[in-house]
């Protein structure tokens, strides 16, 4: 017979009331032990949610997103104004432009110095523009200097950039290019680099941070760098916690463990009773816009592709699912200097839509219902998608939707026939450049994402000129005529540019963020950021 | 060993399922559920939930996807009971049209796994030998990958969709029903009255049905009342990863989605709460049609 | 049963290569790119770098390959490099496998005793208004998705009532044990929950069962206190039931891992294989589909023995 343990269910209970006194009565000293002691000003962040984050990826070469983090312990030639308007220098103090746009000389700030003391010089400049050339460095951005002749240091404070033919976008790809200590990185091959460890155990930058802590899975902290060439910062830590939900970030900033994250608009909404809480917004710089898959005959007709313009409400979309704060565009472009003033808004009509679907023969060219792929999972997206499918239907459209991950969405796109519309965001800005590789017909894929593979020679043309005119006030006459073109040809429906928000305790002082794709960027002045006690 | 208990254990059942074949056992089974309360509770609700589904149309004059974007995040009226959900759209009409596909991804998945793990189940159990160790290293295997990794994969390859999430719920969930037969016939097949029947040269099918199946219905049946209650879970698990059901089609998964969002969680609970109650009251009621079915069909716990 | 068991550890060699196989075969069919990790939708890379990085990444070979190759590191004990930092995959799972065997063994062990406690008590006091309480609890706790429970949770506990802080590991900069255990108790109740319902129900019908049979009524009739007899005869016939709920459970926690990790920033593998699945990294793919298969193989066995020490009239020959 085996036998046993002769406990009864009374010893169990008894023990087990025991065990939960302790656990229950051992919170609240826990809580009290968490207490941080020190006197250090700590600002701690959510610097990586949300879509202009990318938690964890510490390679500015590769990252595709997460700038505003990286900017704090790293720096760029160049950056825009807090508006995300117009340049200004950064480690450059100044520049000049040839008259012929082919050399770019900057004048660098001086007293710079990397983490490690070692002075910032024009030959890590170069180092810099050289490494992201090379493919080996698996850099994504190195696609922008591919038109990048040479780079020369006459001296330490000048460094000379020569182009093999002008490119009105270049002050802009520098916004992109962190620079990177030659002396740290010069024994590393290009290809192990990629794979290197630096980049999260000892990266030395010139930003006014400096590489302390990593957690990984939880958190970086960084530690001020008192040396910082605008002078030491006032927080002691800078600190950038990982949230995977987007909403527990949100919870942790509520309760007051966090001082800054990425809010959906709902939670914007929300939060703005919230006293102790401040809700920052700004524009995405990223136009949504259904995509044509100029393949499929039914998109043939540029009269169906007005349809859908005329069809989908978007000013009653953006006044409910975005309260208001979106920028209808018609041509993925919204800052004013590019955009003609008497371009077709496309105002909601569905008479219209249906008038041209009918010119279009539409009810015997439609077939199937047509399959919208998008990789916005957010909630927001999901809503504007059915709110679309609704206006489409009105008028004779049928669309499905398809949610699907942004590595399938990809895979998808790089196959014309696999798919038929896509619903996408594009960055539109600041340069109007950045929307060329949508419709050019050069930039079909793998070299642009011109995936429904649209041509069209006036577009070509004058996406070309506006690369190649240096002048800005013509310049901007010739975005203008690209954006009319696109208003009227509409490769893709353009539909909007959202704002984005943030939230920020209101203990925190001289806080700047604004949001733009891929984060950062710009000016932020984190060496005055505070945090009152 | 305590061979006493084990055949004095074995004796009555014997008997019982004799004496029952003579007094109709079902009919014996379905008295005894009658007189359980909590069961018929349940049986009403989700009848009432079935029904309600099944009916939309005549219960709801909305139609579940129709947007109206300037309704949006109404609370309850009497226009619309439960509020209007994020695009204007009628909560209680999106939250039993949803029934219909919650109910029948739970019901079918669990059919399907029931099927399947019944007769792998039974097979491993009587056969034993080389046949049940392939079964239960393949159950091994089955159970080694983690739902999820699964369900993600197939779900990123054949795009989501309703009929795909119940068969792949089916096909995930066979080997905890296969090893809770076999286990039970494992205890069944080692004892006496069995042993001799297999001695005595009686057909496995015979012994399936006369011995074994009686006494593995009350595992199952428990098994099937929280496999529902998996399935539907796991639905919703699929809709928290973006796998689930697409929208604009409703299921209670993907309803309950939108209270990730902090300020609906707190703010607009007409939109989450409905299709989490729904959730709860038909998991709750499959749950106690279980409990009766189990009662009803084990006299031994009556007494 | 010392053989069994060797015989058994020796059976997981096959049956874990075959489990690599099936999971490197589906992850052939997934779509995407470990590629495109590094790109973000609407930005061009050139065909030139994309091949270079593809080279580096050691995906221009045929997939036979690559599996081979794969093989041949985890048999040394590597498990290949991720494509999505570089780092060995042994490092990555490694700094993980802690954060979740630590949340899921506490998840487990509060959810078998409390659920074993339960099921007892209720099974003793059956038809009792304690019975309902505790039964309906169980049903609540088997009925709530385990996000849902996690979301409210979280809300309720951390932001409205501030008893437990919102999440992560530890908060930085404080490594203290009182810390740690501090973040662990939210996450590993809620997932907790799930299995002190199941369990519970399992013990209360097993011990229901067990204690109808006539030699337990024997035992009773004889005098015996009732509470020896539950525990000397009904317990451990209900225990061989819920022997195999307890070694199902394991691939369930690993799913309620996933999702109550990601809303309480849990660093463990859960939450990795997320990520990992999200970048298409799939030499870490492999790995944590391999760890988990591992975890789960050896907790099958465990309860396949445990099944037999329980109930000797189980013959494992």
């Amino acid at each position: 017979m085996h036998r046993f343990p002769a406990r009864g269910p009374g010893a169990i209970a008894r023990w087990l009331a025991v065990f939960l006194f302790v656990f229950v009565a051992s919170v609240p000293g826990m809580a009290l032990a968490n207490q941080a002691t020190s006197g250090e000003k700590v600002l701690t962040g959510a610097f990586d949610v949300g879509p202009g984050g990318c938690p964890e990826c510490f390679n500015p070469l590769t990252a595709g997103a997460g700038f505003t983090w990286l900017e704090k312990y790293f720096s760029t030639l160049v950056l825009y104004d807090v508006n995300y308007t117009k340049l200004q220098g950064e480690l450059a103090k100044s520049w000049d432009v040839s008259a012929d746009g082919l050399t770019y000389t900057f004048h660098l700030q001086p007293d710079v110095t990397w983490h490690d003391g070692q002075p910032f010089t024009s030959a890590d400049v170069k180092f810099t523009i050289d490494l992201a050339k090379n493919p080996d460095s698996g850099s994504w951005i190195g696609q922008k200097f591919t038109g990048v002749a040479s780079v020369e240091t006459p001296d330490d404070a000048t460094a000379v950039v020569k182009l093999s033919k002008p490119d009105a976008a270049m002050l802009d790809n520098f916004t992109f290019l962190v620079m990177l200590p030659e002396h740290a990185l010069k024994d590393i091959k290009p290809a192990d680099l990629v794979k290197s460890d630096w980049w999260h155990t000892d990266p030395i930058g010139t930003g006014p941070f400096k590489w302390g802590k990593y957690v990984p899975g939880q958190y970086v902290e960084l530690d001020a760098y008192d040396t910082y060439w605008r002078g030491k910062p006032k927080l002691d830590k800078l600190i950038n916690r990982y949230y995977p939900e987007a909403g527990s970030s949100v919870i942790a900033l509520r309760k007051g463990e966090i001082s800054f994250t990425y809010l959906q608009m709902d939670e914007a909404n929300s939060l703005a009773k919230d006293a102790n809480l401040k809700v920052i917004a700004g524009p995405s710089q990223v136009a949504n816009a259904l995509v044509f898959n100029m393949t499929d005959p039914r998109f043939k007709d540029v009269q169906v592709r007005q349809a859908f313009m005329y069809a989908i409400d978007r000013k009653t979309i953006v006044d409910q699912l975005y309260g208001g704060k979106a920028q209808l565009s018609s041509c993925m472009l919204t800052n004013s200097a590019y955009v003609p003033k008497d371009v077709n808004p496309y105002d909601y009509n569905p008479d219209k839509a249906k008038e041209l679907l009918k010119a279009a023969n539409w009810d015997s060219i439609k077939g199937k219902p047509i399959e919208v792929v998008t990789y916005y999972q957010d909630q927001t997206s999901q809503d504007v998608l059915v709110a679309m499918q609704q206006n489409l239907q009105d008028v004779g459209i049928d669309i499905t939707i398809r949610v699907v991950d942004t590595p399938t969405f990809q895979d998808i796109g790089a196959k014309t026939s696999d798919w038929t519309m896509m619903y996408v965001g594009g960055a539109n800005g600041p340069d109007p450049a950045v929307t060329g590789p949508y419709f050019i017909s050069s930039a079909t894929p793998p070299t642009g994402v011109n995936r429904g593979h649209f041509s069209d020679a006036t577009i070509d043309k004058l996406y070309a000129e506006g690369q190649t005119t240096v002048d800005s006030a013509k310049r901007a006459q010739v975005y203008q005529q690209a954006c009319d073109a696109v208003a009227n040809q509409l490769p893709w429906a353009s539909m909007w540019v959202a704002e984005r928000f943030g939230g920020v305790s209101t203990k925190v002082q001289n806080f700047i963020w604004t949001p733009g794709p891929g984060g950062g960027r710009y000016y932020d002045a984190a060496q005055d950021w505070d945090i009152a006690s | 060993m305590s061979d006493a208990a084990t055949t004095s254990a074995a004796v009555p059942r014997d008997a019982t399922i004799r004496a029952a074949r003579v007094q109709r056992p079902w009919l014996l089974a379905a008295r005894r559920f009658r007189r359980n309360k909590l069961a018929l509770a349940g049986l009403t609700v989700f009848a009432l939930l079935v029904l309600l589904a099944v009916a939309a149309p005549l219960v709801t004059g909305h139609n579940p996807n129709q947007v109206n974007l300037r309704d949006r995040n109404q609370g309850p009226s009497l226009e619309h009971l439960f509020g209007t959900d994020r695009t204007g759209r009628d909560t209680f009409a999106r939250t039993i049209y949803a029934g219909r596909v919650s109910l029948s991804v739970g019901v079918v998945a669990v059919a399907i796994s029931l099927l399947i793990g019944m007769t792998l189940g039974a097979v491993a159990g009587f056969k034993g030998g080389l046949v049940d160790s392939v079964i239960m290293r393949s159950t091994d295997v089955m159970m080694t990958f983690p739902p999820i990794v699964i369900l993600l994969t197939v779900a990123a390859i054949t795009g989501p969709g309703v009929g795909k999430t119940m068969v792949l719920i089916g096909l995930l969930n066979w080997p905890i029903a296969c090893r809770l037969v076999r286990a039970r016939l494992l205890l069944i097949r080692s004892q006496d009255y069995v042993l001799a029947t297999i001695a005595l040269g009686a057909p496995d099918r015979r012994i399936i049905v006369r011995h074994a199946l009686p006494n593995v219905i009350d595992v199952l049946v428990v098994y099937a009342t929280l496999g529902i209650a998996t399935a539907i879970l796991l639905e919703a698990g699929l809709s928290f990863l973006g796998l689930g059901v697409q929208p604009p089609t409703p299921s209670w998964g993907n309803m309950l989605n939108v209270a990730r969002n902090v300020s609906v969680l707190e703010g607009a609970p007409w939109q989450w709460l409905p299709p989490g109650v729904a959730i709860v009251l038909s998991v709750l009621s499959v749950n106690f049609i279980g409990d009766g079915l189990q009662e009803a069909l084990d006299p031994r716990l009556t007494s | 049963m010392g053989q069994y068991i060797q015989r058994r550890l020796l059976m997981l060699i096959p049956l874990l290569l075959l489990v690599t196989i099936l999971s490197f075969m589906l992850l052939q069919l997934t779509p995407g790119d470990p590629l495109n990790a590094y790109v973000p939708p609407d930005a061009p890379m050139s065909a030139a770098a994309r091949a270079r990085l593809r080279h580096q990444l050691g995906l221009d070979k045929p997939a036979a390959e690559r599996y081979f190759y794969w093989l041949r590191e985890t048999v040394q004990g590597n498990l290949g490099v991720s494509t999505s930092t570089f780092e060995p995959v042994r490092t990555v799972i490694g700094r993980r496998i802690g954060p979740t065997l630590l949340l899921m063994g506490t998840a487990l062990v509060i959810g078998v005793s409390l659920g074993l406690l339960f099921g007892i008590v209720a099974a003793l006091r059956r038809n009792t208004w304690l019975d309902l309480v505790l039964t309906s609890f169980a049903i609540l706790g088997i009925s709530v998705p385990v996000y849902l429970a996690g979301l409210i949770g979280l809300y309720v506990f951390s932001l409205r009532l501030g008893w437990f802080p919102t999440g992560g590991f530890s908060a930085p900069d404080n490594g203290s044990l009182a810390d740690h255990i501090w973040h662990l108790i939210l996450p590993a109740l809620i997932i907790a929950i799930q299995y002190i319902a199941s369990t519970m129900r399992y013990t209360r019908g097993a011990m229901i069962e067990a204690m109808t049979q006539d030699y337990v009524r024997t035992a009773r009739a004889k005098g015996l206190r009732s509470t020896a007899v539950v525990m000397r005869h009904a317990l451990k016939n209900a225990l061989l039931p819920i022997v195999t709920i307890i070694g199902s459970y394991v691939p369930a926690l690993i799913a309620g891992a996933v999702f109550i990790e990601s809303i309480f920033s849990w660093p463990g593998m859960g939450q990795l294989f997320i990520d990992s699945v999200t970048a298409r990294d799939y030499p870490l793919i492999m790995g944590l589909i391999l760890v988990l298969a591992v975890i789960i193989l050896l907790a099958n066995l465990l309860t396949d023995v445990t099944y037999a020490i329980v109930d000797p009239r189980i013959r494992y020959e």
